[in-house]
């Protein structure tokens, strides 16, 4: 069950110009979200923790398959690491 | 034919998610453990891995996990065959962080079968993980497709599925 202070319960209306809402319903487009959702994200995740959690997931990836490599001594193993390295420069 | 079960416990809250960690990460009993985007070797971190994307999307009170264990029948019949298995088995849910592990248990029909942990809440969007049919149906398929078996799915609602 929810707890009480995780349920979205509120309802905001707000101001904004048709160029913003342009922006935004794009920016939300592209993260496979909500306009509202969107935005709530951005405002309360962006500000003070602006590394999302696909980076650290990546980087464990990355740790998880360096060990499988250390411990089977995989030469093509680390060509694949590399690969993974490549696809979290992309992201920037 | 290979069991695919469901295990439905919605009362555990993060405790589960802990037990659920440790029991799969478990050196002593767990084959071959892997995961996706969790430390699979050390169950603290784990378990810290996945909190801290409950966290970031402010989801740390509903379900914490999904927990389904698939039942090898004995034409599997080595670790090796067993663990790899696992590891394409659990590539199946894409957006979420999950750890894994094959276990050794000697019945009549079956001696492998695995422990699949997947957090509810995806790294990617925060969206809560579907545990609705059609998508266990799906996985059903994944497994089948890899096996090259029929599967039979069934969910049970237990609240020890980590303590035996």
């Amino acid at each position: 069950m929810r707890s009480e202070d995780e349920k979205k319960s509120l309802v905001k209306s707000i101001k904004m110009t048709k160029n913003e809402e342009t922006v935004i319903k794009e920016k939300a487009k592209e993260h496979n979200k909500s306009f509202s959702r969107y935005m709530v994200d951005a405002a309360v995740n962006d500000g003070d923790k602006p590394l999302p959690p696909q980076i650290p997931v990546m980087v464990t990836n990355i740790v998880n398959k360096a060990e499988e490599i250390a411990k089977q001594k995989n030469r093509r193993g680390i060509t694949a690491l590399r690969k993974d390295v490549e696809k979290l420069w992309s992201m920037l | 034919m290979v069991n695919v079960i469901m295990i439905r416990n919605t009362y555990g809250g993060l405790e589960y998610l802990r037990k659920g960690c440790f029991y799969v990460t478990n050196h002593a009993r767990a084959i071959a453990p892997g995961g996706f985007g969790v430390n699979y070797t050390d169950a603290v971190a784990c378990y810290q891995n996945m909190l801290a994307v409950k966290k970031f999307y402010n989801k740390t009170s509903d379900n914490p996990l999904l927990h389904i264990v698939v039942s090898y029948n004995n034409c599997v019949q080595d670790i090796l065959t067993a663990s790899r298995l696992s590891a394409k088995i659990a590539t199946f849910f894409t957006g979420y962080q999950y750890v894994y592990c094959t276990h050794f248990k000697d019945r009549e029909c079956s001696h492998f079968h695995m422990h699949l942990v997947i957090n509810s809440v995806s790294y990617l969007d925060g969206h809560l993980i579907s545990s609705w049919l059609g998508n266990l149906h799906q996985f059903c398929g994944h497994v089948a497709a890899i096996t090259h078996q029929s599967t039979w799915l069934s969910i049970k609602t237990k609240t020890n599925d980590f303590e035996d």
